[in-house]
């Protein structure tokens, strides 16, 4: 037994302290209130049987000492707080993990909450810890908190479209630095747990599994799916990629799968199969279309039986070239399969600095991209950008996109003789102005070979050409430079979120509404949840937890039944009181 | 707490005594050598009550010759009749402390009873003596007959004062020791008497008179309303006792009190005496009335 208010050893002492008190207090001469009687003759008879407490009398009224320490040793004991430990409970931790991914929506999910909170109320409410692990992590019930409130927070709670993360969260659990406590998870659902994060969570982490029923196979699901650059080379075009998995040696044939774009079906284009379940789809278009796969048949999880994503939006980008600075860059523009010259209508004007040239284009929008005398402009890379829409942080990221971290910044330096600086200034529009003597050879700098790469970042910037994303799904990281430095989205579950630079994962799957643009899919794709009766993915065996700490002992429960035995004590005492028994 | 005797005008009150006229003594028989008066005697002589007839002899009163008799049978025969003499009472009220003890102290009872006795004695011709006793027996007023001693009577029973214990035993001895005739000793008192009912009892072996026992009692001598830890002090011995009151201990106090009256009772009547128990809190005159509602009190 523990004492969680109180140290074992201060409520020793208290309790001999209080045993020297009462003793004291027995001693103590009582104060009588003095009263004349006509004659003492019937209380002297009275009184033979019952005499009064007097001063340092021998206990002859033992029982009464030995029932009022009992009490006061009680309410002290009471306000230590014991606590009960024994084998069971010991000073663990329990971590009860209640798994909310996709896997969970193959098991009995209202009996596997209803046997968690059978168990939470079995434990000390400080040693315990109630964790919903589902697209994210959050404390459903934290140390000290009451049972019942988990049952309230349980309400309507529905596993969500996401992969499991059990793993990660048993990794952070052996991280987490719990003085003289090990941690005891108990995972409430079918979720697998890999052998080797077992390995390098024990012993800190001792993991059984709680509330899972066998597993029942028969599922098939789509895996993998993504897009890519297309084997044609077409700039207005992808390939893309399906796999479905079974966990039951299902041969899906094609037939077994239907495609669609924007909702309609795919017509006329090229399915392959690789075979093992993976299929190519050559030459999408590249127009922003949402592409669905779904598959034909029913089985026993529907949420991976359908996969989304959205196809990148990308026309050609078309230049208006000066033939002042057809030599220099026409080459290296139509290398580029994105491009199109065109001087009519331009998405960008490329030109010599006091040159009049596509001026019509330029009052219409098309972005300038100039090139200017080195006497004419200091800084060797200048932006200008319109103040109201742009941030420092939009100006850094562009900086970074334009691909200037590939040129060889103090070679050219060296050439000049002065520093290459990129400097930024506001103006009404977007527009990138170069020194003109870069392209000279002596600065080799067009003969580069980051040059190609400058200008078809260059102008794919300019342009505002989306960048692809080969794949977005639940739970995984989508490749760093295919989503936008700053992009804000909002997913299934009505949560914001921003990028910031940051990777960008969604947690969930499901749409993810952009501001100005089409709304981009986050598929499933997880083989754990599509093939989970396969032995492969079962993961390491858990074992049962034996929680055996009765709910009517746990450490609240043992305060009400001291206080409820001091208040039967005290009954006695009244009871002893009136019968004479004690004075 | 302070007590208040009665003053002799609340004593000697006029209402008091108008309640006061219908009640009377009996005496079963009174002894010889009394004074002419309303109680029965064991004495034949000029009595009012025809007792029998005796031959004549010499000396005898020729009123008392019976003429009809001597002319039908020609002998002397002289008419005898039972005399009717006084009682003599002897009032014996106890001023031990006990008696002065709370706010309406049992003395001012015994006051009234008294006053009330000796008013039905005095309207019978009986004669009156106030001897009031505590640790020993004073002599206040020695017999005494005729109405017109009764405000004297009153005014030795408001100027009665607190003495200390109570010692029936050696007042009784002192009353003995005294020559005065066999009469009726009306005893009123609480009887608190530290020896106890057997102290009063060895104390009346050596009384030779008929005995009536006034005891006074109040609602807490059977139900003390006391609770706490106490230190009672007797107010007479001034020893104390400490106590714890419980509801087990009032339980034995009213048994143990219980005891006393019940062997009060029983001394009563083995020797032949009247018990009276009147409740000081109570009205003196209606408990009277009750006690003398045949007509009057027979002792």
């Amino acid at each position: 037994m523990t004492f969680l208010n109180i140290s074992p050893l201060l409520t020793a002492l208290g309790l001999l302290g209080l045993a020297g008190l009462l003793y004291l207090l027995q001693q103590l001469r009582v104060k009588h209130q003095e009263v004349q009687v006509p004659t003492l003759l019937f209380w002297q008879a009275a009184v033979q049987d019952s005499p009064a407490r007097v001063f340092r009398e021998k206990f002859h009224q033992l029982w009464a000492y030995l029932l009022i320490l009992a009490i006061c040793s009680l309410i002290w004991i009471a306000i230590a707080k014991p606590e009960l430990t024994d084998d069971a409970s010991g000073d663990s931790h329990y971590v009860l993990v209640l798994d909310g991914s996709a896997v969970a929506l193959r098991d009995d999910f209202q009996r596997v909450k209803e046997t968690l909170v059978d168990d939470v109320a079995k434990l000390p409410v400080d040693q315990r810890t109630v964790l919903w692990v589902g697209g994210e992590t959050h404390t459903l019930l934290a140390p000290g908190e009451q049972s019942i409130l988990l049952q309230r927070r349980l309400e309507g709670r529905v596993p969500e479209a996401a992969p499991s993360k059990i793993n990660h969260q048993l990794e952070l659990m052996a991280m987490a630095n719990r003085k003289d406590q090990s941690t005891v998870a108990i995972i409430y659902g079918n979720v697998a747990v890999d052998e080797s994060v077992l390995d390098r969570v024990s012993p800190k982490v001792a993991v059984f599994r709680a509330g899972s029923g066998k597993i029942v196979s028969g599922n098939a699901g789509i895996v993998s799916f993504g897009v890519g650059e297309p084997v044609s080379g077409s700039w207005d075009s992808v390939d893309a990629l399906v796999q479905v998995g079974s966990d039951h040696n299902l041969n899906i044939a094609v037939e077994g799968l239907r495609f669609a774009l924007d909702g309609s079906p795919l017509a006329d284009i090229a399915i392959s199969d690789a075979g093992n379940g993976v299929f190519m789809l050559r030459d999408l278009p590249a127009a922003g279309g949402l592409l669905e796969v779904t598959l034909a048949d029913d089985d026993a999880l529907a949420i991976d039986n359908v996969a989304k994503l959205r196809l990148p939006d990308r026309p050609f980008i078309r230049i208006a070239l000066s033939p002042s600075l057809d030599g220099v860059l026409k080459t290296a523009l139509q290398a580029d399969r994105a491009v199109v010259l065109n001087t009519e209508t331009p998405d960008i004007v490329i030109r010599k600095a006091g040159e009049v040239f596509s001026e019509q284009a330029l009052a219409t929008g098309a972005t300038l991209f100039e090139f200017t005398p080195m006497a004419q402009q200091a800084p060797a890379f200048l932006f200008t950008y319109p103040e109201k829409e742009v941030t420092d942080f939009t100006l850094l990221a562009a900086v970074n996109d334009l691909g200037l971290q590939y040129i060889d910044a103090a070679g050219l330096a060296t050439v000049a003789q002065q520093p290459i600086e990129v400097t930024a200034r506001a103006g009404q529009q977007w527009s990138l102005s170069i020194w003109d003597e870069l392209l000279s050879e002596n600065f080799n700098f067009v003969q580069s070979r980051s040059f190609p790469i400058f200008m078809a970042a260059a102008v794919r910037w300019f342009s505002g050409a989306e960048m692809l994303r080969p794949y977005i799904a639940a739970g995984e990281s989508l490749p760093a430079d295919s989503i936008q430095s700053s992009a804000s989205f909002v997913d299934e579950g009505g949560r914001e979120i921003t990028t910031l630079s940051a990777s960008f994962t969604p947690a969930v799957a499901g749409s993810l509404q952009r501001n100005e643009a089409d709304p981009l899919w986050a598929s499933l794709l997880n083989e754990q949840v599509t093939m989970q009766a396969d032995q492969k993915f079962q993961g390491a065996s858990l074992g049962s937890p034996t929680i055996t700490i009765m709910s009517l002992f746990s450490s609240n429960n043992l305060v009400t039944w001291i206080i409820l035995l001091v208040i039967a004590l005290a009954f006695l005492e009244w009871i002893l009181f009136r019968r004479g028994r004690i004075p | 707490m302070v007590s208040r005797m009665l003053t002799l005008n609340e004593l000697f009150n006029a209402d008091f005594l108008n309640a006061l006229k219908q009640f009377r003594l009996f005496a079963r028989q009174v002894e010889r050598d009394g004074r002419p008066a309303e109680h029965k005697s064991k004495a034949l002589g000029h009595g009012l009550e025809f007792k029998d007839f005796r031959p004549y002899a010499p000396g005898d009163d020729l009123r008392s010759v019976d003429w009809n008799i001597y002319r039908r049978l020609g002998k002397l025969f002289v008419r005898v009749s039972e005399e009717q003499q006084d009682l003599p009472v002897y009032l014996m009220p106890d001023v031990s402390k006990s008696m002065y003890l709370g706010e309406n102290p049992r003395i001012n009872a015994a006051m009234r009873v008294s006053l009330a006795l000796s008013y039905t004695s005095l309207n019978q011709h009986d004669s009156v003596g106030l001897f009031p006793f505590a640790e020993d027996m004073q002599i206040k007023l020695r017999s005494k007959s005729g109405k017109s001693n009764l405000m004297s009577l009153a005014r030795h029973l408001s100027e009665l004062r607190e003495r200390h214990t109570t010692d029936l035993a050696a007042s009784l001895n002192h009353l003995s020791s005294i020559k005065v005739r066999r009469g009726l000793l009306i005893i009123i008192s609480d009887f608190f008497d530290p020896g106890g009912v057997q102290a009063i009892e060895a104390a009346l072996r050596s009384v030779r008179h008929r005995l009536l026992f006034v005891q006074l009692v109040r609602k807490d001598d059977a139900e003390p309303d006391l609770e706490g830890n106490m230190r009672l002090r007797d107010c007479e011995t001034s020893g104390f006792a400490d106590i714890s009151v419980t509801p087990d201990l009032l339980k034995r106090y009213q048994t143990a009190y219980q005891a006393f009256n019940t062997e009060l009772a029983q001394l009563a009547k083995k020797k032949q005496a009247t018990l009276v128990q009147i409740d000081v809190e109570e009205d003196i005159v209606q408990q009277l009335s009750s006690l003398f509602r045949q007509g009057g009190v027979q002792v």
